[in-house]
C-alpha cells in the first residue's frame, strides 16, 4: 500500500477526482451530523447537541469549507501567484473527510448522555467518582478526535502546498495562522 | 548511455566541449564550445523537458502521462526554471 496518499493524496490525483470525493463526503458527513446530533461549529470544532435541523448540519459544513478556502486560498495566493483556486478548493472538501467520521460517537445520543452525567458531578473527573465505561469512551473519543484533527491538519498543510508549491518556515508560519484565522471567523459566521 | 559530465571533477568549475569528431570519416574538430544550457540539468529533467515538448506543452496531459496530479506537474516544471536561471545565472 502507499501510505503517502494518506497524508498527500493530492500530489497523484486529479482535483475533479478529489473534489467529486469531497462533495460526497460533504453530504454524507451532514447526513451523519444530522443523524447524531453533531455541530462542526467550527473548522476544527464538533459538539453533540440534543437537537439539531438538517439544513443547520449542511450550512456548518458550508461554511467551514468557505472559512479554509478563503483563509488558505489567501495564502496559497500570496506564496504563488499562479495557484489555482479549484485545487484550493479541492483540499478544503477533501481534507475534511476525516472528521466527518467522529458523528458516529452519539449514536443513540451516547455522547450527550455522557456529558449531561458528567456535568453533574464535574468534579467526578478529579475524585476519582466517575464510571469507568464513560471515562473509557471519553479516553477514546479524545483520541481518535486528536488523531482526526492532525489528520486533518496535514492534508490542509500539504494540499495547500502542492496547489501553490509552497516552500519553508514563512510558509508554514502562514499556514498556522490561516488556520487560527479560519477557525474565528468559521465559530463567529456559524454562531451568528 | 553514459552520462555526460558537466563539472570537473577535480575543481567543480563547468566544463567545456574541446574536441568533436565524426564518426563516419573521423574528422576531429578541435577548439572551445560551451555546453546547451539544458545539458547541465540532472537526466530526468531533461527527460521531463523532453516529454513535455513533445505533449505539446500541456501540462495536463503530462499529469495522465506521469500518473501525478496537474499542480505537482506544474510544480515540477517551476522546479526545472528554477534550476535553469540558477544555471544561467
Amino acid at each position: 500500500m502507499n501510505y503517502k496518499l494518506l497524508y498527500n493524496p493530492f500530489e497523484r490525483f486529479q482535483e475533479r477526482f478529489l473534489i467529486s470525493v469531497g462533495i460526497i463526503a460533504l453530504i454524507i458527513g451532514a447526513l451523519l451530523a444530522f443523524y447524531f446530533q453533531a455541530r462542526f461549529d467550527g473548522v476544527l470544532d464538533l459538539h453533540f447537541v440534543s437537537q439539531v435541523d438538517l439544513w443547520q448540519t449542511f450550512a456548518d459544513q458550508a461554511v467551514n469549507v468557505v472559512c479554509l478556502l478563503v483563509c488558505l486560498g489567501a495564502v496559497a495566493f500570496y506564496m504563488n501567484k499562479r495557484t489555482r483556486i479549484i485545487d484550493v478548493l479541492a483540499v478544503c472538501l477533501f481534507a475534511r473527510i476525516p472528521y466527518y467520521l467522529l458523528s458516529f460517537f452519539n449514536v443513540n445520543g451516547l455522547m450527550v448522555k455522557v456529558s449531561e452525567e458528567i456535568l453533574k458531578d464535574p468534579m467526578g473527573i478529579t475524585t476519582g467518582n466517575i464510571a469507568i465505561p464513560h471515562l473509557l469512551l471519553l479516553l477514546v473519543f479524545s483520541g481518535l478526535s486528536l488523531l482526526a484533527i492532525i489528520w486533518q491538519l496535514v492534508l490542509l498543510y500539504n494540499g495547500t502546498k502542492v496547489a501553490s508549491n509552497a516552500k519553508g518556515t514563512k510558509y508554514s508560519i502562514l499556514f498556522v495562522i490561516a488556520i487560527i484565522v479560519a477557525e474565528i471567523f468559521s465559530k463567529l459566521l456559524i454562531n451568528y | 548511455m553514459k552520462k555526460l559530465p558537466v563539472k570537473c571533477p577535480s575543481c567543480t568549475n563547468s566544463l567545456k566541449v574541446s574536441q568533436l569528431s565524426c564518426e563516419a570519416c573521423e574528422t576531429i574538430i578541435s577548439g572551445s564550445f560551451d555546453l546547451p544550457v539544458l545539458v547541465n540539468l540532472p537526466r530526468e529533467d531533461q527527460q521531463f523537458i523532453l516529454d513535455f515538448m513533445l505533449s505539446g506543452g500541456s501540462l495536463k496531459k503530462m499529469a495522465t502521462q506521469l500518473n501525478k496530479s496537474y499542480p505537482t506537474v506544474r510544480n515540477m516544471l517551476d522546479e526545472i526554471i528554477e534550476k535553469l536561471n540558477q544555471i544561467k545565472r
